[in-house]
């Protein structure tokens, strides 16, 4: 390339610039397998303003790599800033938040059914109880009064609900007929964790937990862990992370356990009696029958996002400092705490789902 | 963890200001009529294009619009009318410097100007100098300056313009204005007005631009007095208010409301002596913004800055060969915003100018600047340049340049994420142009490569937050060429520009084309008049650019025709009626992925010259 430059430099006077480097049509048109099971499906969102979403799937064993399913099975894109998805029977939900809408797929073969964009404002995240599927809305990110859970009946693919709630409802999920909306708090932050009964569909009960509530886990004995990341330290009033242990047949908190000073974990995952979370780069594991936080971390990703474990296997998603144009998902031994495999995505993958 | 890229998508959005400034002309009394002299003085290696009014004229709307039509500047424009950066030689927005009367006005938040926040009614020239131009006009001039000029006229007259036009998407532009003086006294005054709801068809859709309405109201007013012989006053002033939507995308639908407030005023007493000339300025400018996520709503985001610049110029004519020029200019910068508290920052800086003419046909200059900045350390930069004349129609213009950018308020102070321990991106570059002039022919062709370091670039960091970093490395290099015929015959007058630009700006590391910035691009414009007619037609080539994700987001070729017909040109009072369609072949094209570009439209213009 040196030389090309020298080259243009004195050749300036002619002009002979007929054809420019084609030497970027190195995407590869994928052809769709049209059967994306037993495998890792990954949200991505997508550039903010001037984007669009889109899915990869990963066979599990990391074979097979097919980024952008929807829009080879569609031959249209996802919407703006894919944000999550939710799953029933053979149904995936697609919220796109910057769209303000829900895309419905099959999530064996990622066919569209239907796109539902009224209703929603500023969609995260969504769960499935009874053939309902509860959305969390933010409104206005700035705005604390005009934040809901939204009701979608499945069968109809039409709200019937909308539930008012406390600001900026993040994380959501079910157990039997309660479900629990996580207050992360909008632009700027709140402490409230909110439990609905999804047979009423009115609040029941709201909870006063930690500051910044990101993630909620449910384990084998039904008890609801809620991790708080604290207020950060931008905001006037730093806070301290903590772990909320929550007993689901009182919706009453257990106990507490706070991080040290400055700590601000984020992305609980729970899976096999242990529990993984995410802090400055670094996964940590502890036994949920721990009553301490674990002091070393299991191993560094260097910009995690977010990950879901699986048995043996932690599967993180790593934003290329360098480049908006890739993320990655890390697969990691958990035996061995090493990196298995390293894969490209599109941009800003945010969250892992199991297919199978 | 998600919440950060809402905030960041915050950051985005925050603020654009920008301004202008003068340089330009020809003519014997430039040292009065200009308040930029430097430019002509102080430039001769260096490409300056000129946009005289007759251009301004035929693309009103939009500044983006003149120079994507007019110019080598790419832009990348978020949808019609919307948040608008430059890309000047495949620099990113925030290296190219607009420069108002000779202040750089950048904004102090995010060191861009939105080039949809000008309204150029009211100058009577824009001129567009490629290449490094930190030397003179401080931070960001990199990729090149762009300077917006009021001249005032010492000579008796008072002429006065009024203008209506009309046009599609309920597009309403209404402007004032009156240029008047004597020997001693001189000003202008003018003020415009601008408002469209924007909300043209996407072709090929069921959708129409939604939430794209906008409005901006503009007032300039420049006055010069002679106190003595050989001292001038000068008072410049402009106010530009501005509330916009901001569109949806083909798959994003938006709320969103923004207001920019800018006011910028400036003082200069200009004594002009036979061998010693000096300037003193002072100026004040302000750049406000409000954000609103819903407009509906009275929640909003702000920021605001106001900055003082004190400024003097001082020209000593050693000989009539050798000219030395020092510049010394102090500025103190408050900011406050709801996302960065209240910022202040004091900057020195001094410059040694000198100007050097060995023989007739020989030019050089050699100059060098050194910043004091409040919180860290800018680097030393010069530049130097040189013509020469090789003959009567050829001479060569090349310069070579070490430039900088100063890290913003936002990058430093933006809550959370800013980085207090940034440096200032640095950059080197070289140009060698050519100018053949030949009858009715100018042509002008340059070549530059230019290499950036520590570029400043906001990227998760291992909190998932987002974070402004100096990480990046860029070079760019590439040939710009710019053709101008002029033929008169009789009572028939013909003039054709023509600009092609092929760029290549590439990542170091990655050694990849930088996203949205096109290889090829080309504008070509065709004047003809006929007594009392006259027309034009315009056409822009726009390469293909790539988008986030590395897709291709395809060429396209836009034509814009206009006609006028002067009624009354005999008398005292003139009245021009135009017609002008823009995207004459209705063409459906992108500028920015997913932000459909308008239609096929139509403007009615009435000028009334009194």
């Amino acid at each position: 390339m040196k030389l090309n430059k020298l080259a243009i430099l004195a050749l300036s006077i002619s002009l002979a610039f007929t054809s420019c480097s084609n030497d970027d049509d190195s995407t590869v048109t994928v052809e769709p397998i049209l059967e994306y099971v037993n495998g890792i499906i990954i949200t991505e969102e997508g550039n903010f303003t001037n984007g669009t979403g889109a899915i990869s799937f990963v066979s599990n064993d990391l074979e097979y790599v097919e980024n952008t399913v929807f829009e080879n099975v569609n031959e249209e894109t996802l919407g703006n800033l894919v944000q999550s998805m939710a799953f029933d029977g053979s149904l995936g939900y697609i919220i796109e938040n910057g769209s303000n809408a829900l895309k419905v797929v099959n999530r064996y073969t990622f066919q569209a059914i239907t796109t539902i964009s009224s209703g929603l404002d500023n969609p995260r995240y969504m769960t499935v109880v009874n053939g309902k599927g509860y959305i969390t809305n933010w409104g206005d990110g700035n705005d604390e009064t005009d934040d809901y859970v939204a009701v979608l009946d499945l069968n109809t693919n039409t709200f019937v609900s909308q539930i008012p709630v406390a600001f900026g409802p993040e994380a959501i999920v079910s157990l039997n007929d309660n479900i629990y909306v996580a207050h992360q708090g909008g632009f700027t932050q709140n402490n409230q964790l909110t439990v609905i009964n999804a047979v009423s569909d009115e609040v029941i009960t709201t909870l006063t937990v930690g500051d910044v509530p990101n993630s909620l886990q449910i384990d084998e004995s039904d008890t609801l862990w809620v991790l708080c990341g604290g207020n950060p330290n931008h905001t006037a009033n730093e806070t301290d992370g903590a772990l909320y242990k929550i007993n689901t047949s009182t919706n009453t908190i257990t106990s507490s356990i706070t991080f040290d000073e400055g700590l601000h974990p984020s992305n609980l995952y729970y899976d096999t009696n242990n529990l993984y979370y995410g802090l400055s780069g670094d996964v940590y594991k502890m036994s949920s029958a721990e009553s301490t936080l674990p002091e070393i971390a299991e191993f560094s990703v260097s910009n995690l996002y977010d990950f879901s474990v699986r048995g043996n296997q932690l599967f993180a998603l790593d934003h290329n400092v360098y480049s908006s144009e890739t993320s990655y998902l890390k697969v990691f031994s958990l035996d061995t705490n090493s990196e298995i495999k390293s894969i490209d995505l599109g941009p800003f993958a945010g969250e892992v789902y199991f297919n199978n | 963890m998600k919440q950060n890229i809402v905030v960041f998508f915050a950051v985005c959005y925050c603020v654009l200001s920008f301004g202008q400034t003068p340089t330009d002309s020809i003519q014997f009394l430039d040292e009065i009529e200009l308040s930029d002299v430097k430019l002509k003085r102080n430039a001769a290696g260096f490409k300056v294009t000129v946009l005289n009014d007759s251009v301004l004229n035929k693309n009103t709307s939009t500044f983006t619009d003149l120079l994507r039509f007019n110019s080598n500047i790419y832009f990348k424009e978020n949808g019609f009318g919307m948040v608008s950066s430059p890309s000047f030689r495949g620099t990113n927005a925030s290296q190219t410097a607009v420069i108002w009367n000779g202040i750089n006005i950048n904004s102090q938040l995010n060191g861009q100007t939105d080039f949809n926040t000008i309204n150029t009614t009211n100058f009577s020239s824009v001129d567009i100098k490629s290449g490094g131009g930190s030397v003179q006009y401080g931070s960001g001039s990199i990729g090149g300056t762009v300077h917006l000029n009021n001249k005032l006229q010492f000579i008796n007259h008072f002429n006065s313009t009024a203008r209506v036009s009309l046009g599609s998407f309920n597009t309403k532009q209404y402007s004032l204005s009156t240029d008047f003086g004597n020997t001693n006294f001189a000003g202008n005054i003018g003020v415009s007005y601008v408002d469209s709801d924007n909300d043209y068809k996407y072709l090929d859709t069921d959708l129409t631009n939604q939430n794209g309405a906008f409005n901006n109201q503009n007032i300039n007013a420049n006055l010069g007095y002679f106190i003595s012989d050989t001292d001038v006053l000068k008072l410049y002033h402009q106010t530009f208010f501005s509330d916009r939507n901001f569109s949806g995308t083909l798959v994003a639908p938006s709320k969103s409301g923004y207001k920019d407030f800018n006011y910028r005023n400036m003082l200069e007493w200009s004594h002009i002596g036979t061998t010693i000339q000096s300037k003193f300025k002072v100026a004040n400018l302000h750049e406000e913004y409000k954000y609103f996520e819903n407009k509906e709503k009275a929640n909003f985001s702000f920021g605001k800055v106001n900055t003082l610049v004190l400024k003097h110029d001082l020209n000593y004519d050693v000989s009539d060969k050798i000219a030395l020029k020092s510049i010394l200019e102090y500025n103190t910068i408050d900011g406050e915003g709801g996302s960065f508290g209240s910022p202040n920052r004091q900057v020195f800086s001094a410059t040694a100018l000198l100007q050097h003419n060995p023989t007739k046909k020989i030019t050089y200059g050699l100059n060098l600047r050194k910043d004091f900045t409040s919180g860290f350390t800018s680097p030393l930069v010069f530049s130097v340049d040189s013509k020469i004349q090789l003959t009567k129609n050829y001479a060569i213009k090349i310069n070579a340049s070490k430039n900088y950018r100063v890290p913003t308020f936002n990058d430093l102070f933006w809550q959370p994420g800013g980085n207090p321990d940034l440096v200032p991106e640095s950059s080197y570059q070289i140009d060698l142009g050519q100018e053949l002039n030949y009858k009715k022919i100018n042509l002008k062709l340059n070549a530059y490569y230019i290499t950036t370091s520590d570029l400043i670039q906001w990227r998760p960091n291992t909190s998932g937050l987002w974070s402004p970093i100096n990480i990046a490395e860029t070079e760019h290099y590439g040939v710009e060429a710019e053709l101008g015929f002029k033929q008169q015959f009789k009572n028939h007058n013909l003039e054709l520009k023509g600009l092609y630009s092929y760029t290549i700006a590439e990542d170091k590391t990655a050694s990849q084309q930088l996203l949205y910035v096109p290889f090829h691009k080309a504008n070509a414009n065709l004047s003809y008049g006929y007594k009392q007619f006259s027309m034009y037609y315009q056409h822009l080539f726009n390469g293909e650019v790539f988008t986030l994700s590395r897709d291709e987001l395809p060429f396209y070729n836009v034509s814009n025709i206009g006609v006028a017909y002067n009624l009354n040109s005999k008398g005292n009072t003139n009245y021009i009626v135009e017609l002008k369609v823009n995207n004459i072949f209705n063409t459906y094209y992108e500028n920015v992925a997913l932000r459909p570009m308008p239609n096929r439209n139509f403007t009615i213009q009435t000028t009334i010259k009194f």
